[in-house]
């Protein structure tokens, strides 16, 4: 009996050892990244004046997770947070990181995203082999970064009008998206993030029109192609064409489009500006003639919303 | 960090060894490298006050059920506006932690780890928010939303709705990268005559803030979900 109580008291001394080096082990991790935390906030400090590029990477540097990053992600923070690097420096440095981690789709998506925020022109031919990987988180992290990839440059916004060069680019860009669209193997979760991403990839009148048909024919959508029919009827693409067949379809449809024109109109009232004056009166009108008929939250926040798009275009008429 | 695995370790070990005095110099020294939440604080109080009593063994049992009623006292979020906390489901990561907003009631908003520009921006019930460790509920003060809405609850799922077609989740920044729509194509004359989306990203603790800065309630601030948990303008611990 007393045998056995040692060995009880044996056995417990070694479990709180390690209980204890455990937590010194965690203290010691979380005091390092306090510190990491400090020498960041000095750093961002410094570079308040800096650009806004290098501004935001400082930023990025305080995001470390606890515990040890892997190697790509240290190495992908490392490139996001230079300062000294240009934002081609970043994207090329980026794009060699892709090609070092092909097998992990972890990194591979994380890097896309990363390259996504440098809206990453240059590195399109790195980019568009990922549509085709099986996994379809990379896939669709490939097409928001040609999402980004097909808006328009600096350049070509401070000329206000789009270069050759890039629309050759663009493209490109299009016809693999296109490819991806037609792909019997795509996935349906892919196919939304398609969806999602296809009024920036494909703006062309035929390739807008050709989904507006797919969309609209079916009887329930989602966010995602109610995001798209709203983006084509604010950008007066289908304009007509599109309003009267919603206004056959079911409420909820009719209801799905209606907020996602609010909730783009929110984010930003100056898309209406594309619209002629008859074509706001014609969008209004219809959105007068629909409200929402849902119920529930639902119901109170698509009624706020279907009264705040009103209330802006009739400001804007 | 909160750490309520060191407390049931605690716990199981009082059980076993529920005469034994040595145990409550070990716990105050666990204790120690755990306290970072209310629980737990208020815990290594008691035990302080009752270590300097001289240990006495009839005291342990109150202590024994004080704590474990402090430990389960992670509160339910009871108004739109709360944050929700919990630990990270990613293995290596749990600390990092996991946050979500209540946009009504019973009714979660988050943003995951899913696909891209799909289903990262998600609705859940408290229930379904409580997957992994739930750390509790905070709330701010006063939660105010925008005029233009009639409740908080409606400006927040006119957000949520408004990104979940165009966000990707970014495990590695913690700061707000909403998506945004910027002009697509210029006239000959210079007019804007498209717009499109700006994919962004978000984690789980930039959506809280953006979602704190948007309905003009403060920037919660922290680089990580813990931290922004941990903010000051979170005043107020559901219990």
């Amino acid at each position: 009996m007393k045998n056995n109580r040692k060995l009880i008291y044996f056995v417990f001394t070694v479990v709180v050892l390690a209980l204890i080096g455990f937590f010194v082990f965690s203290q010691q991790n979380d005091m390092g990244i306090q510190n990491d935390e400090n020498q960041i906030k000095e750093k961002t400090n410094i570079n308040a004046n800096s650009a806004l590029v290098n501004n935001e990477s400082s930023e990025n540097t305080q995001n470390l997770p606890y515990g040890s990053p892997p190697k790509w992600a240290q190495s992908m923070m490392a490139i996001n947070d230079n300062s000294s690097y240009t934002r081609e420096d970043k994207i090329h440095k980026l794009a060699d990181l892709l090609k070092q981690n092909e097998s992990n789709s972890d990194a591979l998506s994380a890097l896309l995203i990363s390259l996504t925020a440098l809206n990453p022109i240059e590195a399109v031919n790195d980019i568009i082999p990922y549509l085709k990987n099986t996994n379809p988180k990379v896939q669709s992290a490939a097409l928001g970064a040609l999402n980004n990839a097909s808006l328009l440059t600096e350049k070509e916004h401070e000329l206000k009008k789009s270069l050759p060069e890039n629309e050759a680019v663009r493209k490109r860009i299009a016809e693999s998206v296109n490819e991806l669209k037609a792909a019997s193997t795509t996935s349906d979760e892919v196919k939304q993030a398609l969806i999602s991403t296809y009024a920036s990839t494909n703006p062309s009148s035929k390739d807008t029109h050709a989904m507006n048909q797919e969309i609209l024919k079916q009887d329930e959508i989602s966010p995602n192609e109610s995001s798209f029919v709203a983006s084509s009827v604010l950008n007066g693409k289908e304009f007509s064409g599109t309003l009267s067949v919603l206004d056959k379809k079911d409420s909820a449809v009719k209801d799905s489009v209606i907020n996602s024109i609010g909730t783009s109109i929110a984010e930003n009232p100056d898309v209406i500006s594309v619209l002629s004056i008859q074509q706001r009166t014609e969008l209004m009108n219809f959105i007068r003639n629909n409200p929402p008929q849902g119920s529930g939250d639902n119901y109170s926040s698509q009624k706020d919303q279907w009264n705040n798009t009103l209330n802006i275009l009739e400001s804007r008429s | 960090m909160p750490c309520p695995l060191s407390l049931y370790i605690l716990i199981i070990f009082r059980a076993i060894f529920y005469f034994e005095n040595l145990i409550l110099t070990i716990d105050i020294f666990l204790i120690y490298f755990s306290i970072n939440n209310i629980y737990t604080y208020c815990s290594t109080i008691l035990k302080l006050y009752f270590f300097e009593k001289n240990m006495k063994k009839t005291l342990l049992l109150p202590i024994l059920i004080t704590q474990s009623t402090l430990l389960f006292a992670a509160g339910n979020p009871v108004a739109v506006g709360d944050v929700l906390g919990r630990d990270l489901s990613v293995t290596g990561f749990g600390s990092l932690g996991h946050l979500g907003l209540l946009a009504s009631s019973n009714n979660v908003v988050q943003v995951m780890n899913a696909t891209p520009y799909v289903n990262i921006v998600q609705n859940v019930t408290v229930a379904g928010f409580k997957v992994d460790t739930y750390w509790g509920a905070k709330a701010r003060s006063r939660f105010t939303w925008s005029s233009s809405f009639t409740s908080a609850t409606s400006q927040i799922n006119n957000l949520s709705n408004q990104q979940k077609p165009h966000v990707a989740y970014n495990l590695w920044s913690s700061t707000p990268n909403p998506a945004t729509q910027v002009c697509a194509s210029y006239s000959s004359s210079g007019a804007c005559t498209a717009y499109t989306w700006k994919k962004g990203s978000f984690r789980c603790d930039a959506f809280v803030k953006w979602l704190y800065t948007k309905t003009g309630n403060g920037d919660l601030g922290g680089s990580f979900p813990n931290t922004t948990f941990g903010s000051s303008l979170l005043t107020i611990t559901r219990t």
